[in-house]
This record gives structure tokens, C-alpha cells and sequence, in this order.
């Protein structure tokens, strides 16, 4: 777990310092080099998914501009936006791993419990 | 034709205003909340009511920031004492820096900058040539197994203590220019357009229908990964993307010792939740 941590610790300043916009503009190598396979469809979406979680968690507002700001509609709704990102970047993941995939990596992160936390926080 | 406003149209005007004012009042306010840092307006998530597998992964991140110049640093201790992470800077990196002060094509072109995440890889007979004791200079120095670069190397260890001779934690291999801007990077090859072409290239249709969902005509961003695809001059993710190396592979594979596996390594917790 301390690598996952490790990739965190880099990735959120550097996505601070340069303004990525990280839903659309993270990568996996393989993503650019389809004869890739590095580092996983399934370890790109965690850590993905980790950083809008550290984002709501430490209330930071920098990082949560960069990577839910681009999901803000009309209604200029912040809880709005942070579901929007959620949902982009799983239907993401749905759209390039099989469904076998997609339930076994769902599966190994926890990520139907951690649905319902963000479910319930997007109500209140 | 008369340039007068009809009955109907007063109506019609008078129907909408109360909701674009309601609409507008409830942007001012939040810009107006923003704007005094009155509050973050995104909602709160707690770590207690999060899984416990998110927990431990918060729990074990160090607090880290970033110098102006592009240096990563790494806060500790009871003072958050800043310091840099090591820096073992690659012999690609120190070329292509000299080499843009002639020719800043080597530089990012800085409309968009991505970040992309490798793995090295960990087997036989690899692993024992370019890097046997798993230390960033070992890496470094036998140029990522070979004349290439990243940004950053991760590994394993908990980082604050060891350097560039310990079991690698995170080093910073690259740097930017000394006005802060990162030289070509990532090691990523030009992309295929015919990969594109022939459809293959799922990641990019999967973007763009995404894309049709998600964000109106005129709110809509292309990727990196997009752009590549739809032609212009520039095919090189070099330019654009920043690469983070991570020691290990096959993170996916449910049958190799899981990095998911809880309690699996993270002894200290470097950063105080609010």
C-alpha cells in the first residue's frame, strides 16, 4: 500500500503544479502504446479514484478545481461536479475493460462501499 | 418591422428573469464565498466513513508540495519541515536541458500537460541487470533500463529517510528548466495515427463518446490522448506528458503478491488529517 501511497504523493502536486486536468489528461502508458501494457487499466482507475477521494477528504480546493471543475454544468454545483467526475472516469474504465475486468477490479478496491459513502455525501 | 418589444415578448422576459436572477444570485454568491475563502464548497468526505482499504492507503501518504521550480518536497515532522525528495537527475535529462537552451523544441509545449504513470518491471533476468538492490541511483544511472527518462521513480519504501543509495521511496530524476519548464519527458513513443484509423485505438473513442456525454460544445476540452489522434503537428506525448515511474509490474494480476493487499506495507502515517 505505501506504493499506491508513494504514487499519490507525487502525482497530486505535480497535477497541482502544472494545472492537469487529471480526469482526461492521467494516463496509463498503454493508453498512448497499445503494444504496452503498463501499469494496468485497473491501477490507473484506483489511483484516479484516489485522488478525487484525497480531494474530498483533505478539502483540498486547488486539487478538486483541476479535477472537478471541468464537470461543473450550468448550475455551477460543486457536489454535482465531484459525482460527474466519479461517474467519468468509471464509465471510462466500464468503456475499456471487459465486464469480467470491470467487476474484478471493482471488486479488489472496495468500490461498491465506497459508492455508497460518496452516495451519501452527494445527498446531504 | 418595429423595434419595440411586444406584449408578449415583456412576458415572456419577465417569465425568465426571476430565474436567471435566482441563477445568477447563486453563482455571485458562490464566486462572492470563493472568492472571500469563506468556504470550500465541494462536499466533505470523511476518512471514518470511507472503506477501510482507502483509509489505509490515505494513512500512508506523506505530505508533499512543490518548489516554484518544479522540485518536489516532502513535509516532516511536527514543524511540517520541507525538504527536497532526492534528485537523482538522468544524463536524457541533463542533455535535453542543455540541449533547449539552443532549441526549445525540447521544451513542453505548455497548452496542456498530462501526467502518465509506468511500471518498470520486476522479472528476471531485467530486474538483477539494471537495478539488484532496487536504489534510484541504480536506476538512474542504467537510464531506466535503457537511455530513458521520468519525472519521478516510486517504489515501496516509506520516504523522508533514505536516499539516492537506499531502496528507492521517491526520487525526482528530472528537472525543469531554472525557469520552471519541464524538458521532454515520459518516454513515450510518437503515437500510431493508423492505430487510430483502424479503430484500434479504444482508449481515444472511448474519450470521445465520454466527451459527447459529459461536456456541452462549447465547454468541451479535447485530451492529449485526443488531440494526438486529430491530426495537427504535434504527435510527441514527450512534449506534453510527465512521466512517473513505479517499480514492480502486473499491478493488475490477482494471482502476483497484491500492492492492494491491506496492511501489506505502511508502518507511519506522515500526514495529520484535519
Amino acid at each position: 500500500m505505501q506504493k499506491i501511497a508513494n504514487v499519490l504523493s507525487v502525482s497530486i502536486p505535480t497535477i497541482k503544479h502544472y494545472g492537469i486536468q487529471a480526469a482526461y489528461n492521467s494516463y496509463g502508458h498503454q493508453e498512448f502504446d497499445l503494444s504496452k501494457g503498463d501499469p494496468g487499466k485497473g491501477f490507473t482507475y484506483l489511483i484516479k479514484t484516489l485522488l478525487g477521494v484525497y480531494a474530498l477528504v483533505n478539502k483540498d480546493e486547488k486539487l478538486s478545481d483541476l479535477l472537478f471543475g471541468p464537470f461543473m454544468t450550468i448550475n455551477q454545483d460543486e457536489k454535482e461536479a465531484a459525482q460527474r467526475y466519479f461517474d467519468f472516469i468509471e464509465n471510462y474504465f466500464r468503456l475499456i475493460v471487459s465486464k469480467e475486468k470491470y467487476d474484478e477490479v471493482t471488486a479488489n478496491i472496495n468500490y461498491q462501499e465506497l459508492k455508497k459513502a460518496l452516495r451519501i455525501i452527494m445527498m446531504r | 418591422m418595429s423595434n419595440e418589444l411586444s406584449r408578449r415578448d415583456v412576458l415572456k422576459l419577465l417569465s425568465i428573469a426571476p430565474v436567471t436572477l435566482a441563477l445568477d444570485w447563486t453563482r455571485a454568491g458562490r464566486w462572492f464565498a470563493r472568492s472571500l475563502e469563506i468556504s470550500n464548497l465541494y462536499p466533505e468526505l470523511k476518512k471514518e466513513n470511507l472503506p477501510s482499504f482507502y483509509r489505509e492507503i490515505l494513512d500512508c501518504v506523506p505530505l508533499t508540495c512543490m518548489t516554484k521550480e518544479g522540485v518536489l518536497q516532502i513535509e516532516q515532522g511536527a514543524n511540517a519541515e520541507k525538504k527536497d525528495v532526492p534528485i537523482v537527475q538522468t544524463k536524457l535529462n541533463k542533455r535535453i536541458l542543455k540541449l533547449s537552451e539552443r532549441n526549445p523544441n525540447f521544451l513542453f509545449v505548455a497548452d496542456q500537460i498530462g501526467l502518465a504513470w509506468h511500471w518498470f518491471g520486476d522479472l528476471d533476468p531485467w530486474i538483477k541487470i539494471f537495478a539488484p538492490n532496487g536504489t534510484a541511483r541504480e536506476y538512474v544511472d542504467n537510464g531506466f533500463g535503457g537511455g530513458t527518462s521520468a519525472m519521478f521513480l516510486v517504489g515501496d519504501e516509506i520516504p523522508g529517510n533514505g536516499g539516492a543509495t537506499d531502496k528507492a521511496s521517491i526520487a525526482q530524476c528530472e528537472l525543469p528548466t531554472n525557469k520552471g519548464i519541464p524538458a521532454q519527458s515520459a518516454h513515450i513513443l510518437p503515437v500510431d495515427r493508423n492505430d487510430y484509423e483502424s479503430r484500434k485505438q479504444y482508449f481515444a473513442f472511448a474519450l470521445n463518446e465520454l466527451g459527447k456525454k459529459y461536456f456541452s460544445e462549447n465547454q468541451y476540452t479535447y485530451s492529449i490522448l485526443q488531440r494526438m489522434y486529430n491530426g495537427g503537428p504535434n504527435t510527441a506525448p514527450n512534449r506534453q506528458i510527465i512521466g512517473v515511474e513505479i517499480l514492480g509490474s502486473d499491478f493488475d494480476n490477482p494471482k502476483k503478491p497484491s500492492i492492494y493487499a491491506e496492511n501489506s506495507q505502511c508502518s507511519i502515517c506522515l500526514h495529520t488529517y484535519n
